[in-house]
């Protein structure tokens, strides 16, 4: 095989980190002698990288906060308790993103609605006469919301 | 159901909602992160700190996050610096993500990312909107970057941002092999 086609094959093959390719555009020259000579770094340089590392971290343990918080909004009591996955609880979800997503109000119930929803959870799956009464008007809600996200998609 | 009972129900479940709200507004913690830009605010956090790869393009790469929002996924990558901006490095970064997440998932990620800034390593990060490459523009950088490596093709460029000179630790290796930029003398 030409060797010059082995070199392409490898390039093409090897992989090129996101960090490696942006370094591309703060500064080539930087990339060719890294490359070269092996990465050198100023103590400035070295100093502002642990400041990043320290804030990547807690930036982390930041998300893994957010993301055990939001679990809850996994027990949704429309989707999964009171209709189940169906054309209905994709209504309310559209309706969510095409209305309430777009408003600091309608934000506002959104996050309320995800704090509230594992509470009445709890409060209704053992008692079938509230579980009725919730999914009965989760379903006329999910029918106004169809009609205004028909409107809204112009169906 | 008439129209009528159905606006009392809605109506009374409203007002449990909010009672119900305000209830555990006081004990709950909150999930939402104020400096998130309002396009992403209440969006579920799909990924974070995950590595990402596409060996049909050859390129990985590690997420800081990434928010399901409206069905498309949005990237934030936080930096810190001593000043609120971003720059060509960051959205090259971004771009390079959402090929590889795109490809990884299958999930539309947005053309659009956010650099969080986090000036001085503390406090709330501030989102900048960045406009993202398009897939054959960074394909044509990977290309450029190994010749660039290799030293082939036109002469390296030097950074955009001269000061950047000032803490780089090739600086003196630069000098010596490229002289000086155009548009100033390194002190």
């Amino acid at each position: 095989m030409n060797p010059k086609n082995t070199l392409t094959e490898h390039r093409r093959r090897e992989l090129v980190s996101a960090s490696e390719l942006a370094q591309l555009g703060y500064c080539e020259r930087v990339v060719h002698l890294d490359w070269k000579h092996g990465a050198k770094r100023s103590k400035e340089q070295v100093l502002a990288q642990d400041r990043g590392n320290q804030a990547h971290e807690q930036f982390y343990r930041d998300s893994v906060e957010v993301a055990r918080v939001s679990q809850t909004k996994g027990k949704c009591f429309v989707a999964t308790m009171a209709l189940g996955e169906c054309a209905e609880t994709n209504a309310l979800r559209a309706f969510r993103d095409l209305y309430l997503r777009r408003s600091d109000v309608g934000r506002w119930c959104i996050g309320a609605y995800y704090r509230v929803s594992p509470a009445l959870c709890r409060a209704v799956e053992t008692r079938p006469v509230a579980l009725a009464i919730v999914r009965a008007t989760v379903k006329a809600a999910a029918g106004v919301a169809e009609r205004l996200v028909a409107r809204r998609l112009g169906r | 159901m008439t129209d009528s009972a159905t606006g009392v129900a809605l109506v009374l479940a409203l007002i449990v909602f909010g009672a119900l709200y305000l209830q555990i507004k006081s004990r709950g913690a909150s999930y939402e992160e104020p400096w998130l830009p309002r396009e992403i605010r209440g969006a579920e956090l799909a990924y974070s700190e995950k590595r990402f790869e596409s060996k049909r393009h050859g390129l990985v790469a590690r997420l800081d996050r990434a928010y399901r929002g409206g069905g498309v996924l949005h990237l934030v990558e936080l930096k810190t610096r001593e000043y609120y901006a971003a720059h060509a490095s960051d959205a090259i970064e971004l771009s390079v993500q959402r090929i590889v997440l795109q490809e990884e998932t299958g999930e539309r990620v947005s053309p659009v990312g956010y650099v969080a800034v986090q000036k001085g390593g503390q406090g709330a990060p501030r989102p900048i909107r960045v406009d993202l490459f398009e897939e054959d523009e960074i394909m044509a950088m990977r290309e450029r970057m190994f010749e660039v490596r290799s030293g082939r093709g036109r002469a390296p460029s030097p950074t955009a941002r001269p000061k950047a000179c000032e803490k780089c630790g090739q600086r003196s290796s630069c000098l010596r092999t490229f002289g000086e930029p155009q548009g100033g003398r390194l002190s």
